[in-house]
């Protein structure tokens, strides 16, 4: 599975992997704000969490998708 | 580089300098009145010109750069002096800065504009690298929008360095030394954060030709 995970990671160029790891940074403050929103609630608000996920993820990733279109433009075309 | 993206970056420039002072001013001419808010916008506006002017001298002051020395660096002067008679622009001064990365980058305005490089590009170079090097970065200066692009790069810049400051915040709040896991994996994450949109500024506000 490792040597998978190698093999797609060496395939990326370094402006995918930069948006990738953008990505994953994104998806842990939506962790740390669902975290904080079952705290403060004192429960699991299953369709809350659902809705801000599909929110936050829909708006992460339209962000992710202009820049790379940006990145496309300016890094490999020019 | 075609006009409309000029006028684009133009327009992203003012939007990033008017937006927050429009923002601040609208509280002002809600409970204090016309007279005061138009204050308060003519003070932000000049506020806004100043940062735009002098971010050359925060990025020097950043990077911790010194005038290079004449003596010490003559052939640096004199094919700074040779490129910029050819292309007939003000004499750019040059700056050096501790670093053994070879970098070479420009800041300033279109009328005063200053080279900055690294000691390790000196070091690298020989001599007619670094001519080649800085024939480049007299071509760009020489296209203007300097004073644009200086100002995209600190701003950029700043964002940037909110990564190093929540490797601060970390090493601050407990948890741990700057090598441990934690510092270096909220590091990681706020790099992730802020990455993006410093990019993003710098490839929609630059006018980068060359």
């Amino acid at each position: 599975m490792f040597s998978e995970i190698h093999y797609y990671f060496t395939i990326l160029k370094d402006w995918q992997k930069a948006l990738f790891f953008s990505f994953v940074s994104y998806s842990f403050v939506l962790f740390g704000i669902i975290v904080a929103i079952t705290f403060i609630l004192k429960d699991f608000k299953f369709l809350l969490v659902l809705g801000l996920s599909f929110v936050y993820m829909g708006s992460v990733i339209a962000a992710m998708l202009v820049a790379r279109k940006i990145f496309k433009k300016r890094l490999i075309e020019q | 580089m075609c006009r409309g993206i000029i006028i684009k970056n133009k327009l992203l420039v003012f939007l990033i300098l008017a937006l927050p002072s429009i923002l601040l001013a609208l509280p002002v001419f809600y409970f204090v009145g016309v007279p005061a808010g138009i204050v308060t916008l003519v003070v932000l506006a000049f506020i806004d010109w100043k940062i735009y002017r002098s971010s050359g001298w925060i990025i020097l002051k950043w990077y911790h750069c010194q005038a290079m020395p004449l003596g010490e660096y003559a052939n640096v002067h004199s094919t700074l002096y040779t490129f910029s008679e050819k292309v007939s622009i003000r004499l750019p001064k040059p700056f050096i800065f501790e670093s053994m990365v070879p970098v070479i980058f420009s800041v300033g305005t279109d009328n005063s504009s200053k080279i900055v490089m690294s000691r390790g590009l000196i070091e690298l170079l020989d001599e007619k690298e670094l001519e080649s090097v800085i024939a480049r970065e007299i071509a760009r200066i020489s296209e203007s929008g300097m004073a644009q692009n200086t100002f995209i790069s600190m701003l950029a810049g700043t964002v940037a360095s909110l990564a190093t400051a929540a490797l601060w915040m970390s090493l601050l709040g407990g948890f741990g030394q700057e090598d441990d896991p934690a510092p270096r994996f909220i590091r990681f994450v706020a790099m992730g954060l802020v990455m993006l949109p410093a990019a993003l500024l710098v490839y929609l506000g630059s006018r980068d030709q060359v």
